[in-house]
């Protein structure tokens, strides 16, 4: 960095749009003439305000506050921004216009906000931030000292810094010796589970539908009166699911960095998200959204499990909000000139009653609702949302004899046995995606149109699942998505090609007929 | 001469003089070990004696034996092949099951036709009613009779005036098959008037009668053919009946040998239908459309069919199978297995899979296809057993 002259400075700083890191310059001009200090370049009240805040930790540091007109730029000028992280690289501007501080490292990255003492605080974003550091030419980058767990995470090299005053020795070419052995390791392997899958015994459609969601990322729908065990079976689900992978944490940290929800032990874990979402959620708290725009429940389910307990309770603006995102595996949000694209790829697990009392399906002499009620009630969840849901799982209560079953010696496989088994049929296809030249992708979020040939349907079976299509009464999309389930269970029997015995399996799987209830 | 034909004859002709009743005979043909009763004719002589006849009998016998029928019993046997009349026996393997079980049924039956309308694989619906019918009774039979038609199902009635001719002409018109029970020798048209139906019938349907050919229609035996109508159909309609009309013995008939009995409800004020109303008030089913009528017996080919399905399997043998190889049992015994389950009651895939010990693989595709080809289908998320039309 030159400076222009001696009244002159500008620092390179990192802000959030959206989820984006994104690049800014801070400019400071000092002029004579009557003391005043001005903020431009489109930002916000939080901009405003850093004003006072730059002011009076430049003083409680020991330096001056020049008594002069004083200019600060942030470009690119035609841009929107918000957020604190400008007060450090504003108030180094200033110093470094003044002269009080002198620069001996070039090519500086500065972000992080102040307290009126001058200590430096952690502003939301850090792996957005870091991860645009990579196209860009730096040097060194300073960062607040927290933020330095997600540097060493993703290999990139930052002095952090807690104060004003080290962030002034950084530039004068003082360096902080916080060395961190680079790339923070990632947890080898997941804790066990809280629910393990061997609970489910004496249940082997629940068991059999939970693996097939798990084995193909399948959206599925819980249905069950209350009490048996809607719930569990979504956190059984989780617990057979296989580690995150470096990119796909590192894209769900994105998200928490920007909401400020990592804490050191999540930072670690490679444990897939679990979200769960409850019927009063708002729709920009579900898809994302807000003045700025942030990512919602959704993007923060990415990779993992969007579990939407009581699904009729919800909103139905919310529960429609959700077609599109299951559709693309993402959301778009504008705001402020601006789209932000949110990622969005998650597993849909849905829980409801058959009826608001939830007897109506086992035991249907006691149910209180009248059948114009089961009607509505059923009704709010509509037809598009169901035709999303890839298996609908009928969970029933446990009869004593399996109850007994549940209480003796335990032999099927428990839950880490299952989870390797899924990464082994999501290996499986990877290798398919890879051998058709796409970009791997689990069967349930497979976008492309020519599944046949994809998933090596003969034309026997085509013609098959047409038939089935057609006497059920499926949509187009109703029929891909059991194509897509058949190709997640011949994937479990590891078989090359899609048989007609799969698509008959993947038929039971679908909802039945609502409706006729009473 | 056709022996077989004449054995029946001369059979038909005991009874008929009180010589001999039909459980008498079918007693001296298994004492005689002669199998069935075709050669009975020739052996009569042999076969017939004081030890197996009363004294009464006897008598009766040596003066049948002076009749004209007898001494010229060749003229007439050849009289009755000429006119193309044909018999079956209690001891022939064409005379259907579902009559054998009932008591009371003829041990001889004289035809015209095609026999192959009694077979047990097809379903019969007996159409009959008043002789004199309103236009609402005419319009109802002649509507009920084509519509069943269309659906394959035999129509059987009396040839008798009113409502028999319609169900017959009915039928006939819309291309299906009928049944005459004729209360009169086969050789003889009664009523006159239906000389055009009689002959119709007897080339595009079935002539029945337990009475011998040259036999006139006698009154008092009207009731007693109504018997072998209810007898040959799955269920009776009655579209129109009168206070005490002789239709009535049909569905009584009907109701003791297990038939279900279907009446058209009619207005209170019709005399004409008042034996209607009067079944309608003691039970009978009410057919407003004919749907009614083939949902009833699709109902009741399913049970049958459910009924052999069973009988072909020993369960024991597959549950055996199941312990010891469940790989090996073939979708079809699965089928067996699950409709058998599910005959009795509804049942989650959980419930089938624990029951049965079968794998959960095996039952879930088989219950997969069977919901495609609709043998069952999913209420309140149990598998439910679906009776097909």
């Amino acid at each position: 960095m030159t400076q222009i002259s001696p009244k002159n400075a500008r620092v390179k700083t990192l802000y959030l749009q959206g989820l984006e890191g994104m690049v800014a310059e801070v400019e400071a001009s000092i002029f004579p003439g009557l003391p005043s200090f001005e903020v431009v370049g489109l930002g916000d009240s939080s901009i405003r305000e850093a004003k006072e805040r730059v002011r009076a930790s430049i003083r409680s540091c020991g330096f001056t506050f020049p008594n002069q007109r004083l200019l600060v730029n942030i470009s690119p000028a035609y841009l929107h921004k918000s957020g604190s992280s400008f007060d450090l690289a504003i108030a180094m501007a200033i110093l470094l216009a003044t002269g009080q501080v002198k620069q001996q490292v070039n090519d500086v990255v500065i972000y992080g906000e102040l307290s009126l003492t001058g200590e430096v605080r952690a502003v939301p974003g850090s792996v957005s931030r870091l991860l645009c550091l990579e196209n860009e030419n730096t040097n060194t980058c300073i960062v607040p000292r927290k933020d330095m767990d997600e540097a060493y995470l993703l290999g990139v090299k930052v002095e952090g810094v807690e104060t004003l005053v080290e962030a002034i020795s950084v530039m004068s070419g003082i360096s902080n010796e916080n060395e961190i052995d680079p790339l923070y390791p990632l947890d080898e392997d997941l804790p066990d589970p809280s629910v393990d899958i061997s609970t489910l015994r004496g249940q082997p459609a629940a068991l059999r539908a939970i693996t097939l969601a798990a084995s193909g990322f399948h959206n599925m729908l819980l249905v069950g009166s209350p009490g048996t065990g809607k719930s569990l079976s979504a956190r059984i689900l989780q617990g057979i699911l296989p580690p995150l992978t470096i990119e796909e944490k590192i894209e769900l940290l994105r998200v928490e960095s920007a909401l400020s929800v990592l804490s050191k032990e999540s930072i670690v874990s490679r444990e897939r998200p679990f979200r769960y979402v409850h019927h009063t959620c708002t729709p920009s708290a579900m898809v994302g959204g807000g003045r700025n725009a942030v990512p919602g429940e959704i993007s923060r389910a990415l990779n993992g499990i969007l579990f939407l307990d009581e699904l009729p309770e919800f909103s139905p603006k919310v529960l429609d909000l959700l077609r599109v995102p299951i559709e693309t595996g993402e959301m778009k949000v504008s705001r402020n000139n601006c789209t932000n694209v949110f990622p969005a790829r998650f597993m849909l697990i849905g829980a409801m009653n058959p009826c608001r009392c939830g007897k109506c399906l086992e035991s249907p002499s006691e149910c209180t609702c009248s059948p114009s009620m089961i009607t509505s009630y059923q009704g709010k969840v509509s037809g598009a949302l169901l035709d999303r849901m890839d298996i609908y799982c009928p969970l029933n209560h446990i009869s004593e004899d399996s109850l007994l079953e549940t209480m003796k010696g335990d032999y099927s496989p428990k839950s880490p046995v299952w989870r390797k088994r899924v990464e082994e049929v999501w290996e499986r296809q990877y290798e398919r995606c890879k051998q058709a030249g796409i970009a791997p992708v689990r069967n349930g979020e497979c976008r492309e149109n020519n599944l046949g040939e994809l998933f090596r349907l003969g034309q026997k079976e085509m013609e098959y699942a047409a038939m089935v299509a057609h006497q059920m009464q499926l949509s187009v999309r109703g029929l891909q998505r059991m194509v897509r389930l058949s190709r997640t269970i011949a994937d479990m029997d590891d078989e090359r090609d899609v048989k007609t015995e799969h698509i008959v399996e993947a038929v039971s799987f679908r909802l039945p007929n609502w409706g006729e209830k009473k | 001469m056709d022996t077989k034909l004449a054995s029946d004859l001369f059979c038909s002709l005991l009874m008929a003089n009180h010589i001999m009743t039909g459980n008498q005979i079918l007693s001296v043909i298994s004492r005689e070990g002669l199998g069935s009763i075709e050669s009975f004719w020739d052996q009569h002589e042999s076969v017939m004696n004081s030890d197996t006849l009363s004294p009464d009998q006897m008598d009766r016998l040596a003066k049948f034996q002076k009749s004209e029928v007898y001494l010229k019993f060749e003229t007439y046997v050849n009289y009755v092949s000429d006119h193309q009349i044909k018999a079956i026996d209690r001891l022939d393997p064409l005379y259907p099951g579902y009559m054998q079980n009932l008591t009371n049924m003829p041990l001889v039956l004289y035809y015209k036709g095609d026999i192959s309308l009694i077979d047990e694989k097809k379903s019969r619906v007996c159409i009959v009613g008043t002789r004199r019918p309103s236009v609402y009774g005419r319009r109802v039979t002649k509507e009920f009779a084509e519509k069943l038609s269309r659906h394959d199902l035999v129509i059987v009635s009396g040839l008798a005036r009113g409502v028999d001719t319609y169900a017959h002409e009915g039928c006939l018109s819309a291309g299906g098959k009928t049944i005459a029970v004729m209360p009169c020798g086969l050789d003889r048209i009664y009523p006159k008037e239906n000389r055009e139906l009689f002959e119709r019938i007897s080339k595009e349907g079935l002539l029945l009668s337990e009475l011998i050919p040259g036999q006139d229609p006698i009154r008092k035996y009207f009731p007693a053919r109504n018997r072998i109508l209810s007898a040959l159909s799955d269920c009776v309609l009655i579209t129109e009946a009168g206070k005490n009309s002789g239709t009535l013995h049909t569905a009584s008939f009907a109701a003791a040998q297990g038939r279900e009995v279907f009446a058209i409800p009619s207005i209170i004020y019709s005399e004409t239908a008042e034996g209607n109303l009067s079944l309608l008030r003691d039970g009978a089913s009410v057919a407003i459309e004919p749907e009614d009528i083939l949902a009833y017996l699709a109902k009741a080919v399913f049970f049958r069919e459910l009924e052999e399905i069973k009988d072909v399997y020993d369960r024991k043998v597959l549950e055996r199978k199941i312990k010891d190889a469940p790989d090996s049992i073939t979708s079809d015994e699965i089928r067996r297995i699950l409709v058998d389950y599910l005959s009795s009651c509804e049942l989650s895939v959980d419930e089938i899979v624990r029951e049965s010990g079968l794998p959960y693989r095996s039952v879930i595709q088989e219950l997969g296809k069977m919901e495609l080809d609709g043998t069952v289908t999913r209420e309140r998320q149990k598998y439910v057993l679906t009776i097909r039309i």
